[in-house]
């Protein structure tokens, strides 16, 4: 099994984001199961809560910096999902600019101290699974905005089954 | 070589400590006393009975241990791991061999086998007086000692077992096992505890 990683650090958010957005290519392909996610800040010592999102999208998808997923492997072939800046299928991308007119639907809602960032590693039967053809995306998403924008890292762990 | 990202390691001066109890997962990171980050890496490890195991990072480096959640707990770093409950004591944590368990804890079997060759092992205490540690070595062989900061040389290929015998009062809070004298250090001096006797 191949497993790559789509991740950004030192972002200054504008609001309410996507912070990671993966959308599956077209079937036949392969599936994608997500098995981490991340949340965290490096820019002060105020303690916070934040609420954040797992959520599906579908078009019209953010508008996103181009994320290449990295081989946690790396002697491993590239990932079939591409950086890209639209959130079209088989694409990867971090940090909207935009969130686009689809409509999200949350999978997974959580809430976490700024301080101590947020790591969500489900167990086998939890993790979810983003078959290819799918019509929607899978996002990492802050539903509000932090109260502070600077200094966030966060990723996304997926595996291509 | 293990991919390394930026929230495994400090960014600038050391802004906050942790609270007690914070986990991780579900937690990110963990910051303790030495300003250090905890988190867990992306290598897969033995687990706990029904939960994911990965390698513990400290400011980013592999420490060597695998656990499924690291936690902070009365001023230490303690990871839940196959073996049960390690307590790292976070002042001590420089070359990442010293491991502290609360009375009564009974360890085993707490090296692997077999033990690395020329191995000392250390056991000092918190108190003013020392309770009675009874170290057994195997095969068949065994020994008594009581007495502070004595270093115990495990031959080559003997398994280590030592039982914490709690004294009669009270303000024994800890007892410390160091590693010294050997160049693998991603092996804990007394691996494992477990349980209260």
């Amino acid at each position: 099994m191949r497993e790559f990683a789509v991740s950004d650090a030192g972002i200054t958010l504008a609001g309410a984001t996507t912070l990671v957005f993966v959308n599956n290519d077209a079937a036949p392909a392969q599936n994608l199961e997500f098995l981490r996610a991340w949340v965290g800040q490096s820019a002060n010592a105020t303690s916070a809560q934040q609420r954040v999102e797992l959520e599906t999208q579908v078009t019209a998808f953010p508008t996103l910096t181009s994320a290449t997923p990295a081989a946690l492997k790396r002697a491993d072939a590239v990932s079939s999902i591409i950086g890209g800046t639209a959130g079209a299928a088989g694409t990867a991308g971090t940090n909207a600019s935009a969130e686009g007119a689809g409509a999200k639907t949350s999978v997974w809602e959580d809430a976490f101290n700024v301080l101590n960032g947020w790591l969500w590693v489900p167990t086998p039967r939890e993790t979810i699974i983003l078959p290819a053809g799918t019509l929607s995306g899978l996002g990492l998403f802050l539903p509000v905005a932090p109260a502070t924008l600077t200094n966030w890292a966060f990723g996304m762990i997926f595996a291509e089954i | 070589m293990p991919i390394i990202l930026p929230f495994m390691v400090r960014h600038g001066e050391q802004q906050h400590i942790t609270d007690e109890y914070v986990s991780v997962p579900p937690a990110l990171t963990i910051t303790d006393e030495c300003g250090a980050i905890w988190t867990l890496g992306f290598r897969v490890g033995t687990a706990p009975r029904g939960e994911f195991a990965f390698n513990v990072l400290r400011n980013g480096l592999d420490t060597g241990e695998v656990a499924s959640r690291i936690e902070r707990h009365r001023g230490r770093i303690r990871l839940f791991t196959a073996q049960g409950w390690k307590y790292l004591e976070s002042g001590a944590v420089r070359d990442d061999r010293i491991w502290v368990f609360g009375i009564g804890a009974r360890v085993e079997p707490p090296l692997p086998s077999p033990v690395p060759l020329g191995v000392t092992v250390v056991i000092s205490f918190e108190q003013q007086e020392a309770p009675r540690v009874r170290f057994v070595f195997d095969p068949q062989r065994g020994g008594l000692w009581d007495g502070r900061a004595a270093p115990i040389v495990c031959a080559p290929g003997q398994w280590l077992r030592a039982t914490i015998h709690p004294p009669a009062y009270a303000s024994i809070t800890s007892v410390c096992g160091q590693l010294v004298g050997n160049a693998l250090r991603s092996i804990p001096v007394v691996q494992g505890v477990a349980h209260h006797a």
